[in-house]
């Protein structure tokens, strides 16, 4: 039975040891510790990433040397780091922009999807030149990752519909959808082709070099256009206003339903974008697994990154990185399952240390 | 009525108390000595330290320095679980209550004996024990989101009691209380003093403080500048000690402004609140320019439906809206603002400011449509920074850092920078709604004056405000909100306080009005 303030003895007020020991949310943190703290949990990922290559039998160091030689060692590495970092890119601009106000779009895969959907829709049955033809699809695949961002963006600023559920139910949809038309009414029927995908679109994103297409220009010029109208536009202002106070809308006299709806649609856009870049660049047909995950590797940069443009930069860079080296360390005998533990390992980390990072464990004068 | 001698031993000491945040001294070498059947004062100005003091009391803060002895015995509180286990509880300023649980669930949060099983009539049989118990109104089955300020803050100090606190700390507890229900509230606590409790009244009201405590206390930057019991202390030595510099009441000058025209009329309006039940009834009146004219009433009478519709916010079921003998009648918030038109809302943080916003971004709040800030839709940083540089300047506001967010500053702070902000576009109409709620001394002078200032210039004011004192100080008409009704208006001088306060009540006539 528990007792009442009143008839409690001085004995259940005893200091314990650990009474000392406090931990303590810190309100602010230097850039600089945010930094290390990341850069302690790359280093404490790297042990463990060790310690498993080493109990798979292998040498951790020559593999980690081999991963990074052929990232960064040659031109081959660098243009896949290249079409791995494009989509990534596009992915977390659209997923910071929808974060800045506030919504959590956790549907950039999907619209990534329905993006590369709508672009390949027009790039099978539609024919023109080249570049008239891309720019068309292009717009065709904005317009699709809007769409498809619609629906939660209406249901959250009308109906107060937790867009988190809502974006992410709708990813699965989205790549069910893809499925279907790339086997089915899609499918590739000339018989040349690979069996489970929709025929080839023939309008090709130009290299820049041998393998890397020029869409990793579309994701840092659009990164710039980010970065001013996050900071240099009105609307920009807007969106951190609201995306810190919902409630501010009317205030300022700004509709913050219409915001949310035109928010969600260009994250929406975006997405979509990376979608038919894939398409045009990459893959050249509509096929399941079109996206490794990309969309929700943008959202983890995107959380990383808290919206800053540079940091959207590097964070994609990394995790291309770590992609990348995934795939070589595959082609050196380690099986499927370890990469994917090794990668999972590595961004559990850096989101623990950014939490981490947020506290102190302090001795208090007693 | 002072119960303190010699023989009685402190309840709570405080013993060189210092803390202190990132590059500020909150509390430097305090110390005081609560009793047992005594209500003590906490006097200070605005960022005084005072509930910063009290909260080290209750756990939520550690101190860096010093000690805290409570019956003789040095405690350390590590959460607020263990102050509220050795008895101390704490009525906060803002409201910790959840918004989505009726007021009988809100009030058996941290109830100790919480039987294994019970039911919702066990916790209503439990609310209406305490409620009776401490003599407080309210309605037991509503949900907190629909009560009114004064009303949640009752369910707030239901909830300390209820959990039978031998040092009960309030911060500001009269802030959103009638004067009735202030004083009856004072009845209470000193009910409960009479039982041996320890009261302590974080205020910075002098009059209230004088009038119902028995020792008082006066903080200032941080620091204790004097302890007294109540009877020896006067207005002028307490704002003396709280400002270190002597200010008396003030009386402002309010010079006939010539040829005042309508600057704002509402005839015949209605409008619904947030829960779609009738929050204006039928509303007419009228705002001229160069005068304020005051809004009394209780809070949770139709005060915030009023603003709202007054800026364009909240929608009219029936009536029409006036602006500047432009029918607004269905016109978004940002055609009101177009009209020359500021407002300082209620609740600063929900409505007012974007908390985790940076203060560069929350001061430009009103200007960043405009030149140099604005132009073709763009936004310029640096110009948005020497406008708020300047703005915090006239409002004697210093910031640490403009990128730092806005929910740093103290409330007090928060606050000028609002009224600065939204003084800078009133040309037409100015609407503030307790303004001068928990701020001191200084600041509410400050506040005051530049209202009168607003409205020596040519703008109507409207001023909803709880505070008869600061309503019959500074209005040239007062109009009584009851109930979402006008119940009466009058010229300042033709009215005294108590037929207003009547008023407030419901009273009109001797006759309670039937609503």
């Amino acid at each position: 039975m528990s007792k009442t303030p009143q008839d409690r003895t001085p004995e259940d007020n005893k200091v314990p040891f650990w009474s000392g020991l406090r931990v303590k949310a810190v309100p602010e943190i230097s850039a600089k510790t945010l930094l290390l703290s990341r850069l302690i949990a790359v280093l404490a990922a790297l042990v463990l990433a060790a310690l498993v290559i080493k109990f798979s039998g292998l040498s951790p160091t020559a593999l980690g040397l081999k991963a990074f030689r052929s990232t960064f060692g040659s031109s081959f590495g660098l243009e896949q780091l290249g079409l791995l970092l494009t989509p990534i890119l596009i992915t977390a601009i659209a997923a910071s922009i929808a974060f800045k106000m506030g919504l959590w779009n956790i549907g950039v895969e999907g619209q990534l999807y329905f993006g590369a959907l709508s672009a390949s829709g027009l790039g099978i049955f539609m024919i023109g030149p080249n570049i008239p033809m891309l720019v068309l699809l292009a717009v065709a695949s904005m317009i699709g990752g809007a769409l498809w961002a619609l629906i939660p963006a209406l249901a959250r600023a009308y109906a107060q519909v937790n867009e988190i559920i809502s974006t992410l139910m709708l990813n699965f949809v989205a790549i069910l959808i893809v499925n279907y038309l790339s086997i089915g009414p899609w499918r590739d029927k000339s018989g040349v082709g690979v069996m489970a995908a929709s025929a080839r679109i023939p309008y090709v994103l130009p290299d820049w070099f041998e393998a890397l297409h020029v869409g990793i220009f579309f994701g840092l010029i659009l990164l710039v256009l980010y970065g001013l109208v996050v900071r240099f536009t009105q609307f920009g202002y807007e969106v951190d206003l609201i995306g810190s106070n919902n409630g501010i809308g009317p205030y300022i006299g700004v509709n913050t339903a219409k915001r949310i709806v035109a928010v969600m649609l260009i994250s929406g856009a975006i997405a979509g974008l990376a979608g038919m870049i894939e398409i045009t660049g990459n893959i050249h047909r509509l096929q399941d697994g079109l996206s490794n995950d990309f969309g929700l590797y943008g959202i983890i940069v995107a959380v990383l990154a808290r919206g800053q443009p540079l940091g959207v930069l590097i964070g994609s860079v990394f995790i291309a990185f770590i992609l990348n080296a995934g795939l070589v360390l595959q082609s050196a005998g380690l099986s499927v399952n370890s990469v994917l533990t090794l990668t999972g390992l590595i961004l559990l980390l850096v989101t623990c240390a950014e939490m981490l990072a947020r506290y102190r464990v302090t001795r208090t004068a007693t | 009525m002072n119960s303190v001698n010699g023989s009685v031993a402190p309840k709570v000491t405080l013993a060189g108390i210092t803390k202190t945040f990132p590059g500020v001294i909150a509390n430097q070498d305090v110390d005081a000595e609560f009793f047992p059947y005594e209500i003590h004062a906490l006097l200070g100005e605005n960022g005084a330290g005072k509930t910063t003091l009290m909260n080290m009391l209750c756990g939520i803060y550690r101190q860096d320095n010093g000690k805290i002895i409570l019956d003789d015995k040095i405690v350390h509180f590590t959460e607020p679980r263990n102050a509220i286990d050795s008895g101390i509880g704490m009525v906060h300023q803002h409201f910790r209550l959840v918004n989505a649980f009726t007021v009988a669930e809100n009030l058996h949060f941290g109830w100790e004996n919480t039987p294994k099983t019970f039911s919702r009539k066990d916790l209503r049989q439990r609310a209406i024990e305490v409620i009776e118990k401490y003599g407080f109104d309210v309605s037991i089955d509503s949900y907190v989101h629909q009560l009114s300020a004064g009303e949640q803050q009752r369910v707030e100090i239901l909830k300390v009691l209820s959990r039978g606190a031998k040092v009960l700390i309030f911060d500001e507890p009269t802030a959103v209380l009638t004067p009735n229900e202030a004083t009856q509230l004072f009845e209470n606590l000193r009910r409960l003093a009479d039982d041996g409790h320890c009261i302590i009244v974080i205020s910075h009201k002098l009059r209230e403080v004088l009038a119902h405590t028995d020792r008082i206390t006066v903080l200032r930057c941080g620091r204790n500048t004097g302890t007294d019991a109540t009877k020896n202390f006067n207005e002028q030595k307490l704002a003396s000690l709280m400002v270190g510099r002597e200010i008396g009441t003030k009386k402002f000058e309010r010079p006939a402004v010539a040829k005042s025209q309508k600057v704002a009329e509402l005839k015949s309006v209605s409008a619904l609140s947030d829960l779609g039940t009738p929050a204006l009834r039928d509303v007419n009146l009228t705002i001229h320019s160069g005068e304020i004219l005051g809004i009394a009433g209780v809070a949770g009478n139709g005060q915030r439906d009023l603003s709202e519709v007054l800026t364009g916010i909240r929608k009219v079921t029936s009536g029409e809206v006036w602006v500047d003998n432009t029918n607004m009648t269905g016109k978004s918030p940002s055609d009101f603002l177009k009209m020359g038109l500021g407002f300082s809302p209620e609740d600063r943080l929900r409505s007012g400011l974007a908390a985790s916003a940076s203060i560069a971004n929350n001061t430009v709040v009103r200007e960043y449509r405009h030149s140099p800030i604005g132009k073709n839709g763009m936004f310029s940083p640096s110009a948005a920074r020497s406008v708020t540089n300047s703005l915090l300047k006239e409002a004697n506001v210093t910031a640490p850092s403009l990128n730092a967010p806005v929910s740093g500053l103290s409330g007090g702070n928060q606050q000028r920078l609002i009224m600065r902000r939204e003084i800078r576009i009133a040309k037409k109409l100015l609407i503030t709604v307790y303004p001068t709620r928990g701020l001191d001394v200084a600041a509410v002078q400050d506040i005051q004056k530049q209202l009168i200032e607003r409205r020596n210039s040519g703008v109507g004011v409207i001023l909803i405000s709880e505070e008869l004192d600061e309503i019959f100080a500074i209005c040239d008409r007062i109009a009584v909100l009851f109930n979402g009704k006008i119940l009466g208006e009058f010229k300042t001088e033709d009215c005294s306080l108590l037929s207003i306060g009547h008023l407030m009540g419901g009273v009109m006539d001797d006759e309670v009005v039937q609503v």
